[in-house]
């Protein structure tokens, strides 16, 4: 390599003299461009470990509903369907109940169901959050107020109370009903979080910026304030759904859940009911427990990964 | 390396630092952030390390206390402090030489007092852990401490949030000079204070040092600053330190193209003129090629620039240069033509 | 010559009012004149310390906040009064530049984004094309390559680079004004000389005035054709920035210069007794509020604040030591700017 190395080799870190024309593109070779969008979502370390086996585990629950859906008899979940009392065997995969109903089929129909209510919940109440928390925080005032006088007070209130009052007074509960049921008290925190979080976001410079740069009031909130609440909303999400299905189930082994859907909640409800822990048979109250367990180690995981999932600045690591 | 030749009183040096190199460990390999740094501080002497971002300098305040933390790691070299080399002495002996021989001064440091202790008890902490002390000599220590950097000893039963910018700066001083160390380094310690408190905490911290009789290390990136405290030197670019020597010597006729640019490119008072910055940016301390750092940027660059990397040489009595325009040059030569002339 | 910004007699107060507490308000700007002229592009400093209201003054500038009294006005027009196409008009050409060169852009966006939007929005270009080669125009004056800054994150950008991206951005939009608060403070100081030697070039090659606030008095001599002095929310001194700078007449400006550290062996700090600025006054004051600090403050200084002194012809000092001095008429101090035409004998003498 001879001659003029300062000259050309300045140019080659992408900045020129101020006040010399800016000089014909490169010999140079070329610094690294961003990476496609496609290379990004793949690799970049995006993908904690803690998503990955997050997802695999929420993954292999929702397999064993689907797949486990067709491959089940649900007739075999109707009381005095099948021998009663039977623990497991070769015939009956997780036994029997003491109804004569296949535990089996009762887990792989009621998986499904529970995680259904927990979404509802977690989608009304992270939707309700957004409106909520956004607006309050964005533009203050008495609007502001008055969210956050009545966040505050209901997130104090024992919400099994609530709750007991509201499933006591649903005629027929389907799992529908139920989601709306915990939904009511699943809004709160994200609404106080989101609303911190846009607080926060309302004051950085970006935002002046993008008033300078003649966005509008409402372009602002859609398209700068809200895409950095992703995470939030993510982590929200997931913290809302889990709640949801813990007082969901917290519901149904009282009783108050639905009498015809199976759902977990119904079958520890049941289980409880006759006894199943004073006979030993841990095949019955066993599983729905075990499965929600597993439920909720995934959806911990998934909380811990989605942050850096969502956050570019989050991915590097020095 | 060789240390400084320092000539005239109190020539023993009361610092040596030798070949020192701090590297972070990332997935993509080590990235030098100091990388072979050598000079030596004498008794009352006032270095100031210049250097901006991406230098290393802010990496080299803590790991010479021994005080980084991982992926930060020390890879090599010594740090001599009377004759005990601190990278090397077991902990429980690396404790005591902290405050008591060396003494830190951390970036922020308004920052890094502790919001629900009051200031006495924070003064007291440092002397405290390094031996048990009876109340009242306690007490005496403190408000002597606060004395000494100016404060009132109504202050020592305050709490950091009732304190000024500038006096927890100077809390801060007292802190680090309760035990009188030897050697005192301050890593910016002005950098969020108002231009005239940051005067009155500077004046401070040279009225402590000279009555203590210690060594400063001054690490900022004002080389205002540094001309106004320091008496000797040390620029650092890309994790080396590229210039050494008095700072009047330095000013005057800086040897290193990077000092001489840098110079240039500071603002003054004097008349106005074109301003004018360093074209370019600094290189990755991450996989740096072989050779000058600095050639990329640097208008003199030549072949052997590229290829081999320049070490510090002598170039008068008590300054060094890393250069490969040294030793056949005297001074730096006015810059080359736009159209490049060539440098043997 | 038309008044193109105008800040009129403002004031801004904050605090003054808790549930339970009555916490004493901070008049953060006091009764504060100042405009910017049309077809003289100007660049001027606003200096001050933190306390002084400089940053106040660029959010009512820039019509983030209103004033609690006085107004602030665009081509005539109160901003609170503007019709939609008169606010557009307004944040188009008055545009900013902020200090920190990271949180000014969306982390969630590619840089592209803050040059394409005023684009979109203000209706620059006709076509994406134009549109595009706009901001390859914008990138270059401010000696960035486009094509190693665009499609790029901000965090891939050193904070030199990003800063230069925001004021090609600030150009991009064809201001009048470009505000630019604490531009280089957080730059490196090898990289500052290039960014304001750019904010220059817009200056005298586009004709757009600046106003330039900071605290670093160096660089607003360097750049700066007038330099208003505030302290506490008030006006120290203003005037051209070589009178102030060079001969500082108000004690605070005086001491503000002796205490900038300069690269200079030649002028080295003294270690005289420095008033302690941080401390809480002793006594509070009716009149000067520097008067606590002040080592020249006479009886007349606690009493009665000085009003705007003109000892000089481009410069106006608040303060009694200069009471045969002529009394500026008006509060506004772009009245003894450099360029601003000298009143004749006879007229406000």
């Amino acid at each position: 390599m001879s001659g003029r190395v300062g000259e050309t080799a300045r140019q080659r870190e992408g900045e020129t003299g101020l006040l010399s024309p800016p000089s014909a593109p490169a010999d140079a070779p070329p610094r690294p461009l961003a990476p496609s969008s496609a290379r990004r979502l793949r690799g970049s370390g995006r993908w904690s470990g803690s998503l990955v086996v997050g997802l695999v585990i929420l993954l292999a629950v929702l397999l064993l509903s689907v797949v486990g859906g067709w491959l089940v008899d649900p007739k075999d979940g109707i009381v005095g369907a099948v021998t009663p009392s039977q623990p497991p065997s070769a015939r009956f995969l997780l036994g029997t109940d003491s109804q004569g109903r296949d535990v089996l089929t009762m887990l792989v129909l009621g998986t499904p169901q529970t995680i259904r209510i927990g979404l509802t919940a977690g989608v009304v109440g992270v939707a309700i959050g957004l409106v909520l928390g956004l607006l309050s925080g964005y533009f203050g005032g008495w609007f502001d107020g008055t969210v956050r006088v009545l966040s505050d007070a209901l997130m104090t209130v024992p919400g099994i109370a609530i709750l007991l009052i509201i499933a006591i007074n649903v005629g027929h509960m389907t799992p529908f009903l139920m989601g709306l049921t915990v939904a009511s008290l699943s809004w709160m925190y994200p609404t106080r979080s989101i609303r911190a979080q846009v607080l926060s976001i309302r004051e950085r410079p970006y935002i002046a910026v993008a008033r300078a740069n003649g966005a509008s009031e409402a372009e602002i909130v859609f398209r700068e304030v809200m895409p950095n609440l992703l995470p939030f909303i993510a982590a929200s999400f997931v913290g809302a759904t889990s709640g949801a299905m813990l007082a969901s189930v917290g519901l149904e082994a009282l009783g108050l859940g639905t009498n015809d859907v199976h759902t977990l909640g119904t079958m520890i409800f049941w289980a409880q009911k006759y006894s199943a822990v004073l006979r030993g048979q841990w095949w019955w109250f066993g599983p729905p427990i075990a499965m929600i367990a597993t439920i909720f180690i995934g959806l911990f995981f998934v909380s811990a990964g989605v942050d850096r999932f969502a956050n570019p600045r989050l991915r590097q690591q020095t | 390396m060789r240390p400084n030749d320092a000539v005239g009183p109190a020539a023993e040096p009361v610092l040596q630092v030798e070949d020192f190199a701090v590297y972070y460990d990332t997935p993509r390999g080590p990235v030098k952030a100091v990388d072979g740094v050598t000079f030596a501080l004498r008794a009352g002497e006032r270095l100031g390390l210049i250097g901006e971002s991406g230098s290393g300098k802010t990496t080299m305040g803590t790991a010479l206390l021994r005080l980084n933390r991982p992926p930060a790691r020390i890879v090599r070299g010594r740090v001599l402090l009377n004759e005990r080399d601190l990278l090397a002495v077991p902990e429980r002996e690396l404790a005591r030489m902290r405050l008591g021989e060396i003494a830190l001064v951390p970036q922020g440091a308004m920052n890094a007092l502790n919001p629900v202790m009051r200031i006495r008890d924070q003064i007291e902490d440092g002397l405290l852990a390094h031996g048990q002390l009876p109340k009242r000599e306690l007490a005496e220590r403190v408000a002597h401490a606060l004395a000494r950097v100016g404060l009132p000893p109504e202050l020592a039963d305050r709490y950091p949030h009732e304190l000024s910018g500038g006096q927890k700066q100077r809390v801060a001083i007292a802190i680090a000079t309760v035990l009188s160390p030897r050697v005192i380094v301050a890593d910016e310690p002005t950098s969020a204070l108002d231009v005239v408190v940051q005067r009155q905490v500077m004046l401070t911290l040279g009225r402590v040092q000279e009555g203590l009789g210690a060594a400063v290390i001054l690490i900022g990136h004002d080389m205002g600053l540094i001309a106004q405290f320091a008496d000797t030197v040390g620029v650092l670019y890309a994790g080396r330190l590229v210039e050494h020597g008095p700072i009047d010597d330095v000013l005057a006729a800086p040897r290193h193209p990077y000092t001489r640019m840098l110079v240039d490119s500071l603002p003054t008072l004097e008349g106005k003129r074109e301003l004018r910055g360093i074209p370019g940016l600094p290189p990755p301390l991450l996989n740096l090629p072989p050779g000058c750092p600095f050639a990329p940027r640097c208008p003199y660059a030549f072949d052997r620039c590229v290829g081999e990397t320049p070490l510090p040489q002598v170039v008068a009595p008590g300054q060094r240069v890393a250069c490969h325009l040294y030793p056949s040059h005297a001074e730096l030569p006015p810059p080359p033509a736009a159209a490049g002339a060539r440098l043997g | 010559m038309a008044p193109l910004l105008e800040l009129r007699d403002v004031t801004k107060v904050y605090g003054g009012g808790g549930l339970l507490r009555r916490r004493e308000p901070v008049v953060a700007l006091d009764n504060f004149s100042l405009t910017i002229d049309d077809g003289r592009a100007t660049i001027t400093a606003v200096a001050g310390e933190s306390g002084s209201g400089k940053t106040t003054l660029a959010h009512l500038a820039l019509g983030h906040v209103a004033p609690t009294s006085g107004a602030v006005l665009y081509r005539g027009r109160a901003l609170d009064a503007m019709s939609r196409a008169e606010r557009l008009q307004f944040r188009r050409e008055v545009q900013p530049v902020f200090q920190d060169p990271f949180a000014a852009f969306n982390p969630f966006y590619r840089i592209d984004h803050v040059l394409t939007m005023p684009i979109e929005r203000f209706r620059l270009a006709a076509s994406a094309r134009e549109g595009r080669r706009l901001i390859v125009e914008a990138l270059e004056m401010v000696g960035l390559r486009p094509q190693e800054t665009l499609g790029r994150f901000p965090h891939q950008l050193s904070g030199g680079q990003r800063q230069r991206v925001m004021v090609a951005r600030a150009l991009l939009c064809r201001p009048k004004v470009i505000l630019a608060d604490e531009p280089v403070s957080m730059v490196d100081a090898s990289l500052r000389a290039t960014i304001l030697a750019s904010l220059q070039r817009l200056n005298r090659e586009l004709g757009i005035s600046v106003v330039y606030i900071t605290h670093d008095l160096t660089t607003a001599y360097q750049i700066s054709d007038d330099i208003v002095v505030l302290y506490r929310g008030s006006v120290a001194e203003a005037g051209s920035a070589e009178q102030v700078i060079q001969k500082p007449k108000h004690p605070y400006t005086r001491l503000l210069v002796s205490s900038i550290p300069l690269p200079d062996r030649g002028r080295r700090w003294t270690g005289e007794d420095l008033p302690d600025v941080e401390a809480p006054a002793a006594r509070r004051s009716a009149g000067c509020k520097f008067a606590p600090r002040c080592p020249a403050a006479m009886d007349v200084c606690w009493a009665k604040p000085p009003p705007l002194f003109r000892p000089d012809d481009h410069r106006v000092a608040s303060c009694f030591l200069y009471p045969d001095s002529p009394v500026l008429d008006s509060n506004d101090v772009a009245r003894v700017f450099a360029g601003a035409p000298v009143a004749t004998a006879g007229a406000a003498q």
